[in-house]
């Protein structure tokens, strides 16, 4: 057998000061040996450009009763001076200034389990990125006077979500839904609980959070690997992580015995009806399973609810969502109702339907969804922002080597595991309906 | 990536040349628009779903079975009387997705059983669409711009109801017959195989063109101010601006899109809206502006959009206009010149990262009849634009007076004091 040709990214494994774990499709994974940061390495050769990207595996999951949002809160105060951006006299923080003058592309997301910040950048910015990401893991200062008007800016995108009957339904879907687990609440928070954050309470947050061991590092792009490595070395090797555990609440989520049902009442033109089930993590074949049949029920055209229900006009949409979280969470099937036409009457369509599908029925809709799937799988990888983002779901999920996997777990799921699937997941304990009634 | 844009008789051909690629991605637009009509409008609003309800001796379920099996998607979008079609699969199933699309093409049958289901989808979209609170803001802005022959006027959601009951299935042909016969602007992303495929059957599919030439319609600029009550909403969804008598071919394009960057650059935060109605004070979660509408053969608009919540709604409008006077009395300053010739630059340099990226580009400079050549010399210009330029279109077109203000979601209880507030700042 002949050795593969040598390429930049085939150079050695061992690089000074990390321990190489795996290398999965053209993907290396290290261990920076004096904090215990994680880097995910990619070569993505004659671009240009290099994407980093830093996830925290902190969200939504890590908040407590009346602390909804802090993780997101957080993630908007990330963009603030550091206490090295005072020294430097550099007003409003390192990463607003590496975007006001290169205009790299920058931004953060916060979801359930993780909070992720990237820059986009030609590639001989890659220290100033790195740079800006060291200083920011602990370096953030926290005060009522740069937490003001970042507040009443989450107001504003609290209000902007809200205002749509989608969302709001959603945020009472999912808190019926989870009783005690902390997915039962959406990343962004309650109001309430947003109004009431004080700089205290968000700086233990991210003492707690933010360190080098809670973190994971990837450098995709068109950089070598050994120098790609050395420049976060550089940055990174000198944090250190606190003495103290990361905080985790290890939930179990009480037995749900029946349909759990929520409504919403506002002055409206819009009705929805919405129906969530449970399912399970990301990056096991039982999601990916869920995934197949969300889009055999609800996506497309051909799909076995738009054409009985948005063909004979009886809904004016359908949607549906599935996060890509670690632990159980809920999917939900949103039907926006045609004028004239009742909750009830469209929830006993989708139950009874649901509840007859056969094999027979769904083969050649399983076959097209993988097929589809399998070709947007292709799409996903061709920018290295894309890369990062869809690897991060995985980096979150607890497993990023499932990456690589995905296309040939999709290959393998039958049409009857899509049924079973739909057998186990469609009953009244495992179901939260929701109607959002426009008056 | 290579990068190449080739005329040809019938077609215009832009391609993006990879050494090895397994997936294809290509573009196919062309303008119908010859005047804006009620009619015009709605029949727009129904072909894309007409047009994939069956050809040849497919039935709609058929062709659409028999795109999907092949893991493609064959995407069509109508806005403004330009058509779309948007082909994604892999490269070994190129040929036979082509192949679809030919039928597509030139075998559509529009059954009127189907179009019967098609206006019933469309009733109930209009109907679903009188909450969007975004769209309906810029509708009514571009609305006080335009003349209702202008592409850009939108008639109201309830006349479209109305209308969707009278398209036949011969005007639905009729449209269909405009897309084939106009001159078309073709982009592929893929291998050179690839490019051969589709240039090959480009050949093939189009053998005549047309050039039309549309009505445009520009009203004189008056600042006025128009709301729409929404009350479900929780925001103010607002849009501001103004048209301008210039199109992209106008030397002072440039420039005055370099001014608009600095104002409220679209993404990030190196905006000046962003960095202060924003960052330092609060008030919206994001608030942009940008230059739309615009063509080598047509004016377009300034259009600012954001939004507020109802009780900040004042001081959120008294901070984006106090912005716009700042810019249109002191200009940019040597800094913010000097930072955004490198944030534009690296702007450009970014799209190189992405295969999406590059081809939607390279389609929009194409879709303007530009060559390779000369979009290299108009992304140059625009790094290369003088302070001194920036602050004359900054004076010739952006009085913060002349700007029209459409707001729309729960503005009833505020409709007094905004118009109000707009009489004060016109005194």
């Amino acid at each position: 057998m002949s050795k593969p040709p040598k390429t930049k990214n085939s150079s050695p494994k061992n690089i000074p000061g990390f321990t190489h774990i795996k290398s999965v499709a053209g993907i290396d994974e290290y261990v920076l040996k004096s904090n215990g940061l994680r880097v995910l390495y990619h070569y993505r050769p004659d671009t240009e450009v290099v994407t980093t990207n830093i996830t925290y595996l902190v969200g939504a999951v890590d908040e407590t009763l009346g602390k909804s949002g802090l993780a997101h809160m957080l993630e908007h105060m990330l963009f603030k001076p550091t206490s090295a951006d005072k020294k430097a006299k550099i007003p409003n923080g390192s990463a607003m200034k590496f975007e006001r003058e290169v205009g790299c592309i920058l931004n953060a997301n916060t979801w359930k389990d993780r909070t992720t910040y990237y820059f986009s950048y030609p590639k001989k910015y890659l220290e100033t990125a790195l740079n800006i990401e060291a200083q920011r893991m602990t370096g953030v200062i926290l005060n009522q006077k740069e937490l003001g008007p970042e507040q009443k800016n989450v107001l504003s995108e609290f209000d902007m979500y809200n205002g749509d009957p989608y969302f709001a339904l959603s945020v009472q879907l999912v808190s019926s839904a989870f009783l005690s687990h902390p997915y039962g609440h959406e990343t962004i928070g309650y109001r309430e609980d947003i109004e009431d954050y004080t700089p205290e309470r968000l700086q233990q947050f991210y003492t707690d959070y933010y360190r080098p061991d809670n973190a994971v590092m990837m450098v995709i792009g068109d950089i070598e690997k050994k120098p790609a490595l050395e420049a976060v070395k550089k940055q990174f090797s000198v944090i250190k992580n606190p003495a103290t555990p990361i905080p985790r609440h290890h939930i179990r989520e009480p037995k749900q015995e029946g349909i759990r049902r929520v409504s919403i009442e506002r002055n409206s033109t819009t009705n929805i009806l919405s129906i969530g089930f449970k399912h399970a993590g990301f990056g096991s074949m039982e999601w990916l399973t869920t995934a197949i049949m969300l889009n055999v029920l609800t996506d497309g055209p051909e799909s076995v609810l738009e054409k009985l229900l948005l063909d004979t006009g009886k809904v004016a949409s359908i949607d549906s969502s599935q996060e890509p979280t670690r632990d159980t969470n809920l999917a939900v099937m949103h039907f926006t109702l045609a004028p004239g036409q009742s909750h009830a009457e469209i929830e006993k369509i989708v139950r009874t339907t649901v509840d007859q599908l056969t094999v027979a029925d769904i083969t050649k809709l399983v076959k097209k969804t993988k097929a589809g799937m399998l070709t947007q799988e292709l799409f996903s990888r061709t920018s290295s922002m894309l890369i990062a983002q869809e690897l991060t779901e995985y980096v979150a999920s607890g497993d990023w080597g499932q990456y690589a996997q995905t296309p040939d777990v999709l290959k393998a799921i039958t049409p009857k595991m899509v049924v079973d699937c739909m057998k186990t997941h469609f009953t009244p304990a495992n179901l939260t309906i929701g109607t959002f009634i426009g008056k | 990536m290579t990068l190449d844009i080739k005329p040809t008789e019938h077609f215009s051909l832009a391609t993006v040349t990879q050494k090895k690629s397994d997936i294809v991605k290509a573009i196919i637009t062309t303008d119908t628009h010859t005047h804006n009509s009620l009619q015009q409008q709605t029949i727009e609003h129904l072909y894309a779903d007409i047009l994939l309800s069956g050809c040849g001796n497919y039935a709609r379920e058929g062709f659409l079975d028999a795109i999907n099996m092949l893991g493609a998607s064959i995407d069509i979008d109508v806005t403004e009387g330009k058509v779309t079609f948007t082909i994604r699969c892999t490269a070994i199933q190129l040929n036979k997705v082509l192949t679809l699309l030919q039928t597509m093409l030139q075998k559509p049958t529009m059954p009127a059983t189907e179009l019967k289901r098609v206006k019933s989808t469309a009733l109930n979209q209009l109907h679903q669409a009188k909450e969007d609170s975004k769209n309906i803001a810029l509708d009514e802005l571009r609305n006080v711009f335009y003349g209702t022959a202008d592409r850009k006027y939108t008639y109201s959601i309830e006349d479209c109801m109305n209308q969707v009951p009278k398209v036949t299935t011969a005007q639905l042909k009729k449209f269909h017959q405009s897309v084939l016969s106009n001159k078309w602007f073709c982009s592929i992303g893929g291998d050179k195989a690839a490019i051969a495929t589709f240039t090959k059957k480009l050949q093939t599919l189009k053998t005549k063109s047309q050039e039309v030439a549309g009505i445009h319609q520009p009203k004189p600029p008056t600042a006025t101010l128009q709301t729409q009550d929404i009350p479900s909403r929780q925001n103010i969804d607002l849009s501001i601006g103004v048209p301008l008598p210039i199109t992209r071919s106008h030397p002072d394009f440039i420039p005055l899109s370099f001014a608009v960057a600095v104002l409220g650059k679209v993404g990030g935060f190196a905006g000046r809206l962003m960095s202060t109605v924003r960052e330092k004070e609060g008030l919206t979660y994001g608030i942009y502006g940008q230059l739309e509408g615009f063509s080598s053969a047509e004016q377009g608009y300034f259009r600012i959009m954001t939004f507020f919540a109802p009780d900040r709604a004042i001081e959120g409008l008294n901070s984006t206009f106090r912005e716009m006077k700042k810019l249109y009395t002191s200009g940019v300053t040597p800094a913010e010149v000097a930072a955004f010739k490198t944030i534009l630059s690296t702007q450009q340099s970014l799209v190189k990262d992405s295969f999406g990226r590059t081809l939607a580009d390279l389609h929009a400079y194409q879709c303007e009849g530009f060559s390779i050549a000369e979009m290299e010399e108009y992304k140059n210009a625009l790094c290369d634009v003088s302070r001194a330029d920036i602050n004359r279109v900054i004076k010739t077109y952006l009085d913060p007076q002349h700007m029209s203000i459409s707001a729309a979601g729960p503005t009833k209880p505020l409709t007094a004091e905004l118009r109000k507030w707009m009489t004060q700042r016109s005194s």
